[in-house]
């Protein structure tokens, strides 16, 4: 979220589009209700169903699934055509003045650079034009006809009301209602917050949904202020901090990512990210990146990362494709070039798509190590249940383990909500049977990993023998350590001081 | 993750090693270094515990004027921000646009009000951009190349949808996201006669995700798996409210008990009818909770072209009256 929860009660206009709040989200929603009883915001709900949300709304409209971004290129396309756009906003907080190279183009559906046998675009054409100063070419006037304003225009043209219609389904009157409604926002006294969740990521383009959203809330200049905002819901307590620890394959903490296979040095890996200002003196804060990649790697790697290696650049993977994300892991389980898996809290037997596929790629695994404080579907794949888990036990091979953990209530760490807020907590009862907390159980496989690669060696042990940890006990770094990288005093019973 | 101050020093251990002497925890980012002086994880959460203590256990709930902001109410990355781009609540000159709504304001001398500025306290109003981490300082209507799949937003289908792409009738799908080949083969094709209806996933409010089947108290309150259908549907298919049905897209099939509802309506569209079938997502075979199916027996293979999440919202299937699964 660019705002907090308790934020949503300075709104006028609640917009809940790819979500179901007063479902999915209950308690949040509190703040809707703040919002329409002490200021008189209006609720807007556009779903394929009249939801728990919309059943609490001043105004409903049905759309087709999978049709948001033609909805609302619509409703860019009405404020543009109804001059209900904040101007001032637009024209100093946007990059619609600036100049998009000739030869960019977008025809039948597809941008300049398209491959179909790849699958992919050649970008270079996506870009501005840059001056001979080195900076960005703009056009305060936005007359210029290739500045990004009249490219928008002409590309928002399409998306009449009657398009919008017979694309989404959605009544013509219903579409100009909310269109009317979103429209009046653009009055700088005025903001909509635009609250979202799974019905705008879980689709084949997620992200243009949400980019299309925040197009329009910045031509309504509701990005920023009290009430505005791109709000994604999270779907889990702590997802939003998965996203800041760099919890996916090709990302690290705080937004940086892995090198790629081509990127064999530091210098050059650090050459496409030196994120010059594209105009005079702005921040253009990622100019930073090197202190927090340095800074990131000393904690990864402690002493063994130095100036003289590169900060120890050789250590981290580099990758070979764009990411390993889970529907590739389980494709290379299908095929057999994946053996071994380690799910740490989570059930993707219940959560990702085509579960025979699922079924197939975890019965060719040699091993399968479930990390989660409840019985799950995956840990038990192999388990035949009639018509709800049709397989044949015997002919699976996969040695599985559980590990069972502690959760939330039973630990010690930080959640991140979708607000971005950091909160603390502590446990309030202590763990069933046998159960650990998920930072024992790795600190437990860490340790003896380590002393095999002491012992035995390997093609390359570097990055696992200088792993910085630095903490009290190796076998279980508390929570404050882990936070603060560092070895504390400890009281008795284990926690730090 | 906070990132503290270090320097190198003999270790005393190992004297033909350098180590790492620990100094003062950092107050921000702002004194992260590049020259290997500081040790910090995560540069986004700096600040979140520093020589003052742990910010996240602050649970003091003060809210000058009720803005709304609570700054010591634990900690928001980054810096304690609680709304980011905060500089553009303003106007050119640093003035809120709606003076009732003040987050920020320009005093001549420096950037006040209830939030943690964006911009450095001290820039004035008219020299940097409100949106600090992109290189042109404002924001984009125009991605550039930042994402795969076009620096406008275009219509797309859903892989599997009931139509063609009005605006680009050959586009199939998202022409960039990545599809294995064997998956090809199991999507249906665009307008199928035999997956005529087009089905989403969603989650209840009893029940969170595929945690609280292990509960019994959700699994009474939501005691058995089923999927929602419009009175028009149910009609022209045979199908009563609390009938068991069988729904089946191209990759599996699951026996449900039908909710048949006004809260779903056939949508027209292009002069076409599309029935809707909402498959609610939390049902499986271990826990607390009876029996049921999942709704990804159902779903397709697919993801987002930039992200990779799966494509759970919007897919095709058939639907039954039915005599229900036989154990």
């Amino acid at each position: 979220m660019t705002n907090p929860w308790t934020d949503i009660k300075n709104t006028d206009l609640v917009v809940i589009m790819g979500g179901n709040a007063a479902e999915a989200h209950p308690c949040g929603f509190k703040w809707v209700t703040e919002a329409k009883a002490n200021r008189g915001a209006k609720l807007i709900v556009v779903d394929p169903r009249f939801t728990r949300s919309a059943s609490v709304a001043d105004y409903y409209a049905p759309i087709r699934q999978g049709t948001d971004i033609a909805f609302l290129l619509g409703v860019i396309n009405y404020c543009i055509a109804n001059d209900k756009v904040q101007w001032d906003y637009t024209r100093a907080f946007t990059n619609a003045s600036y100049l998009v190279q000739e030869g960019f183009e977008y025809e039948d559906g597809l941008f300049t650079g398209y491959d179909e046998s790849k699958r992919d675009y050649d970008r270079s054409t996506w870009e501005y034009q840059i001056g001979p100063d080195g900076y960005a070419v703009v056009d305060e006037t936005l007359q210029h006809p290739r500045c990004v304003w009249s490219l928008l225009k002409a590309h928002v043209a399409a998306y009449t009301p009657e398009l919008v219609e017979r694309i989404c389904g959605t009544p013509k009157d219903k579409f100009l209602t909310v269109a009317r409604m979103i429209s009046e926002t653009s009055s700088p006294a005025k903001a909509m917050t635009s609250m979202y969740a799974l019905g705008w990521t879980q689709h084949s383009k997620g992200a243009q949904n949400i980019r299309t959203m925040a197009m329009l809330q910045l031509i309504l200049g509701n990005i920023g202020v009290r009430g505005g905002g791109m709000n994604a819901l999270r779907g889990h307590s702590n997802i939003q901090g998965l996203t800041d620890i760099g919890l996916m394959s090709n990302m690290l903490p705080g937004y940086m990512n892995l090198p790629l296979d081509g990127e064999t040095t530091f210098n050059r890996y650090m050459s496409t990210r030196a994120f010059k200002p594209l105009r005079p003196g702005q921040t253009s804060y990622w100019q930073n990146y090197r202190k927090f990649f340095v800074s990131f790697m000393r904690a990864m790697y402690g002493a063994a990362a130095r100036a003289d290696n590169d900060w120890a650049f050789d250590y981290l993977p580099k990758l070979d494709v764009a990411n390993y994300d889970i529907l590739r892991a389980f494709e290379l389980m299908q095929k057999g070039k994946m053996n071994l898996y380690f799910c740490q809290g989570f059930n993707p037997m219940q959560a990702f798509p085509n579960r025979a596929k699922l079924v197939e790629g975890l019965s060719k695994l040699k091993m399968l190590v479930v990390m989660d404080p409840l019985q799950t579907e995956t840990a038990r794949f192999w388990e035949n249940h009639g018509v709800y888990n049709e397989v044949n036990t015997v002919e699976i091979e996969t040695e599985v383990l559980q590990l069972p953990t502690t959760c939330f209530a039973e630990d010690e760490g930080s959640l991140v909500n979708s607000g971005r807020w950091m909160q603390w907590h502590w446990p309030g009862g202590s763990p069933p049977g046998s159960a650990r907390t998920d930072t024992w159980i790795m600190a437990q496989i860490f340790v003896r990993l380590r002393e095999l690669y002491r012992k035995e060696g390997g093609a390359f042990p570097d990055p696992i023998l200088n792993l910085y940890w630095p903490y009290a006990d190796a076998e279980e770094p508390t929570p404050e350590e882990l936070t603060k990288d560092e070895r504390l005093p400890r009281l008795r019973g284990g926690r730090s001081r | 993750m906070n990132g503290y101050l270090v320097s190198e020093v003999v270790d005393p251990a190992n004297p033909s090693r350098m180590t790492l002497q620990q100094g003062k925890q950092l107050s921000g980012f702002g004194e992260y270094r590049d020259d290997g002086g500081v040790v910090g994880g995560c540069w986004v959460y700096s600040g979140s515990f520093t020589e003052a203590g742990n910010m996240m256990a602050r649970r003091d709930n003060s809210d000058p004027d009720g803005a709304g902001m609570y700054l010591n109410w634990t900690f928001a990355w980054p810096a304690n921000r609680r709304i980011i781009y905060n500089r553009a609540s303003c106007d050119l000159d640093g003035k809120p646009w709606d003076a009732s709504r003040k987050l920020l304001e320009w005093d001549g001398a420096k950037w006040t009000g209830y939030d943690v500025p964006d911009i450095s306290p001290t820039a004035k109003p008219r020299d940097v951009g409100p949106f600090i981490l992109n290189a042109e300082g404002v924001g984009r209507l125009f991605a550039r190349q930042l994402l795969r799949d076009g620096p406008f937003p275009s219509h797309y289908e859903p892989f599997e949808s009931p139509v063609a792409n009005l605006v680009a009738p050959k586009v199939r799908g998202n022409p960039v996201a990545r599809v294995f080949e064997d998956d090809w083969k199991q999507l249906a094709d665009i307008g199928s006669a035999d997956f005529p209806y087009a089905a989403t996933t969603y989650r209840l409010t009893e029940h969170f995700h595929y945690w609280t089947k292990n509960n019994h108290v959700n699994s009474v309150l939501q005691p058995e798996s089923f999927v929602e259908i419009s009175v028009e549907l149910a009609e022209e298919k045979g199908i009563a409210k609390g009938d068991w049905v069988r729904v089946w897209s191209k990759r599996g099939g699951l026996f449900a008990k039908a909710v048949v509802t006004k809260r779903i309506k056939p949508m027209l569209c292009d002069g076409r009818i599309v029935h809707v079938v909402g498959v609610p997502i939390h049902w499986g075979f271990v826990g607390a909770a009876r029996k049921g199916f999942p709704a990804n027996v159902l779903t397709p293979f697919v993801g987002d072209a930039n992200m990779e999440t799966p494509e759970f919202k919007a897919f095709m299937v058939n639907i039954e009256a039915s005599t229900g699964p036989v154990a």
